[in-house]
């Protein structure tokens, strides 16, 4: 028995290490081939950079923890965006009305997939996908193809406002107190602990009294408002609602979750992990540009760097049984 | 008799933080039924998982035939004569009979399947194990039941010449009728020349098929003995080293002046037809009957987690409509139910999570935020109550023995306060040592006066434990025995297979 925890505690801590001997390497090898790199200006534009997708993955890794997925962040993401414009500049709204109806709109886009997914029992990945295209379609309805312009400073003071001196960006600021919130929530509220209770078997919690469905619906509802919010930063750094952004991040938020530890099938990982996990591809993102090597480069390293951490993770978890 | 077919010597097995075989030896002579036994973990499993090709031994000799043997691979042993028969049987649902008997020697005629062949080989095995009357080579596998599914098993056995065959646990997902069907069938291979091992927990049936027994203890080999020289109670003496003995209740602690569950007309689906009966406080309350007769579908039905046709149920003396198991919990109910890994636990969860699970907001503040501390406390304390065997309440629940766990989804019950605790096959999967400790806390339950419905398919334990005891045919409540004292085992298997005609006695 003695035996078998030091060897449990060894899978645990190799597999928080990997992600942090990640970030080390990461962070050594670009400052040794950059005097950029580990500069102020640049750690606040991968902050800023990172912000976007983090806050998505933030609604995915509570989708993941029960055992779901939701692949409709991205265009949900794009959609709350031209909402926002449309309530905004189109129909000329109040600034913080606007955002509040558009949050509203992605907090609903949430709860149609938490409906179909347990109401009418339809799998997550089905659903999810469905209502993705779907949002893809309506955003090029509603926005007539065109992006939303909008010079107005509301629009832009999420993604825009720095704090003078250091010049940290607000946007990443959230961005960061997001994680502290939700990595509480998971820790020390009831709901957060049911997510976990869920995705580590549905059909025990179910027996424990817990409504898993109000869980599900709850956590899609929180992924959609989150997949918004993070449009709306997104629209505001570019003082202009895209149409066509968002569309990896329903892969690339799965892809934060998974490599920060979050097991797929459900009931274990943590916020910290997808913190971390977004956090080493962002910055492995940000040094290859610096390198001058483009986008195609940046996602083969991607893919690269997900299989090698999920190997680890197989390594770390045989070592723990 | 006769000589040897396989001789292990000196088998050692290692995982990672586990010595599973100990420099262990074990003979098997040609033509018996040989038993293996012991507790889990004792290292059964992994010693025909080895012997069958499934695992690679550390050291050790495996003579087989007279010659030392090395092999790599379930196939390359089953080409040679040696098969396991796993305990989970998983076989492609989707796919024929046929498919799957012939699954990795498909007949071939000029280059394509032979499906004709194909099918007369499969009708072929199905005569020589007499199964051609329950399904045809065309069959989809997914449709057949269990025991079917393991006759497809040892049909691809026995498709090569089979001069070895191991069952693991072989009757675990097995009815009466199919695994008396089993052992009939493992008679017919005895006779034909194959020697079997037979690993089981249930001694009953190690007495009834097996020639010789060998105990494996903690991963080291204890005795061999031919059967007929062992009592069950000596070969448990071996498997746990001491006398653990029947288990037998102290007292009745039922309060008949309070029924605290009445059970009226409970109607489902024509598995659970017109059934009544009431529970008092403090009763232990056995249900007996084969798989399929009811008994679990009614325990569903009070959970909440079916919804009922007809029927009334009333709890103290009051009548409530219970929609889920939600309701259930909050009316004082709790369920452990007998698949403890799909539906009793959270696996990756912790052992305090899951303990906590059904009472996480009697811990918690006004707004929903979790006392960690008095959580802690909390389960530290039902941890300790029940002796529940972690090196920390941190550990995964999944990490535990099946004991263990069964434990662990007890003592969520009495976090929740349950007064009414439903068990269905409590000790099912749970070694010999652990099982005693159930039945001890099942009757230490009951002097606290919580009421229990027990349903278990081993008599012996219904009958130690139960004050009063059902008995299920076909959806029905056949019998009911108010005096359980002088019941022996054949009465009540008596009513569970034949129908109660009223003064009619065995």
């Amino acid at each position: 028995m003695k035996k078998e925890r030091s060897l449990k505690i060894n899978g645990d801590m190799l597999n928080k290490y990997i992600l942090v001997a990640l970030l080390i390497i990461e962070l050594v090898v670009f400052s040794m081939l950059s005097d950029y790199f580990l500069t102020m200006k640049n750690i606040f534009a991968i902050g800023l950079n990172i912000s976007v997708l983090g806050i998505v993955s933030i609604g995915q890794t509570l989708c993941i923890l029960t055992s779901d997925f939701d692949l409709s962040v991205g265009n949900a993401a794009a959609f709350t965006g031209i909402m926002l414009g449309v309530f905004f500049e189109k129909m000329g709204m109040n600034y913080v009305l606007a955002f509040i109806l558009a949050i509203g709109v992605a907090a609903l886009v949430g709860l149609v997939n938490g409906l179909l997914i347990t109401k009418l029992n339809i799998n997550a990945f089905i659903t999810t996908m469905a209502t993705n295209f779907m949002l893809g379609g309506l955003v090029l309805l509603v926005s007539g193809g065109q992006a939303i312009l909008s010079s107005k400073p509301a629009f832009g003071a999420i993604g825009r406002t720095t704090f003078t001196g250091l010049k940290i960006p607000l946007a990443m600021v959230i961005f960061i107190v997001l994680y502290l919130i939700f990595s509480w929530f998971l820790k020390n509220t009831v709901l957060g602990r049911y997510i976990y209770c869920v995705g580590g078997n549905a059909e025990s919690a179910k027996i424990a009294g817990i409504n898993i469905h109000k869980v599900k619906i709850i956590t899609y509802v929180l992924s959609g408002a989150l997949a918004g919010f993070a449009g709306i930063v997104l629209a505001s750094r570019m003082n202009a609602a895209q149409i066509s952004v968002g569309s990896t991040y329903g892969m690339e938020s799965i892809a934060g979750t998974v490599l920060g530890g979050t097991v797929l099938s459900g009931g274990k990982g943590k916020m910290l992990g997808t913190f971390m996990g977004v956090l080493v591809t962002g910055i492995l993102s940000n040094g290859l540009t610096m390198l001058g090597l483009n986008q195609a480069w940046r996602d083969i390293a991607t893919g690269l760097l997900l299989v090698f951490a999920i190997i680890m993770q197989n390594v770390t978890g045989k070592i723990k049984r | 008799m006769a000589e040897n077919i396989v001789t292990c010597q000196k088998i050692r097995k290692s995982f990672p933080g586990v010595l599973a075989l100990d420099d262990v030896d074990f003979e098997l002579k040609k033509g018996e039924v040989h038993a293996l036994c012991g507790e889990n973990g004792a290292g059964k499993s992994t010693l025909i998982k080895i012997l069958t090709g499934l695992y690679g031994k550390d050291s050790g000799r495996i003579i087989y035939e007279g010659n030392e043997i090395n092999f790599k691979s379930v196939q390359e042993c089953r080409n040679n004569g040696i098969s396991l028969i796993p305990q989970e049987i998983h076989l492609a649902q989707d796919l024929t009979v046929a498919e799957n008997v012939m699954m990795t020697q498909y007949p071939v005629k000029h280059g394509k399947v032979d499906w004709n062949a194909m099918r007369e080989k499969t009708l072929e095995l199905q005569k020589r194990i007499g199964c051609e009357n329950h399904f045809t080579p065309d069959t989809r596998v997914g449709d057949l039941s269990m025991g079917h599914q393991q006759l497809i098993e040892i049909m691809k056995a026995i498709s090569t010449e089979l001069k070895v065959i191991a069952f693991d646990e072989p009757t675990s997902s097995l009815s009466d009728d199919e695994t008396e069907r089993l052992f009939h069938l493992i008679k017919e291979l005895k006779e034909q020349g194959i020697s079997i091992i037979y690993v089981s927990h249930r001694l009953g049936e190690i007495f009834k098929v097996c020639d010789r027994v060998t105990v494996f203890k903690d991963g080291k080999y204890v005795d061999t003995k031919v059967i007929n020289d062992v009592s069950a109670k000596s070969l448990v003496a071996l498997m746990v080293g001491r006398e653990t003995g029947g288990y037998l209740k102290e007292k009745n602690y039922t309060d008949i002046s309070r029924k605290v569950l009445e059970v009226e007309g409970l109607c489902w689906d024509k598995k659970v037809k017109n059934v009544s009966f009431f529970l008092n406080k403090g009763e232990i309350l056995g249900m007996f009957g084969i798989v399929g007769a009811g008994r679990t579908e009614t325990a569903r039905l009070i959970f909440g987690l079916e919804k009922k046709e007809r029927g009334r149920i009333k709890i103290n003396g009051e009548t409530v409509e219970i929609r889920n198991p939600r309701q259930a919990v909050k009316r004082k109910l709790g369920f452990v139910t007998e698949d403890r890994r799909g539906e009793g636990l959270s696996t990756v969860s912790s052992v305090q999570w899951n303990i906590t699970m059904p009472y996480l907001k009697k811990l918690s503040s006004s707004l929903q935020t979790i006392h960690h501390k008095q959580e802690c406390d909390n389960a530290q304390k039902l941890s300790a109550k029940l002796r529940i065997k972690a090196a920390s309440l941190d550990d995964s629940a999944g990490s535990l023995s099946g004991g263990n766990q069964q434990k662990i989804v007890i003592a969520k019950w009495l976090g929740a306060e349950s007064e009414i605790l439903i068990f269905d096959e409590p000790t099912r999967g749970i070694d010999v040592g652990a099982k005693a400790e159930i039945y001890r806390l099942m009757e230490q339950l009951a002097s606290e006066g919580k009421s229990i419905i027990m349903i278990s398919s081993e008599l012996p334990e219904l009958l130690s434990l139960s004050d009063r005891i059902l008995v299920y045919r076909d959806g029905e409540i056949n019998k009911e025995f108010t005096e359980v004292g002088d019941l022996t085992e054949e009465q009540v298997l008596h009513y569970a297979i034949m129908k109660d005609e009223g003064g009619d006695k065995l």
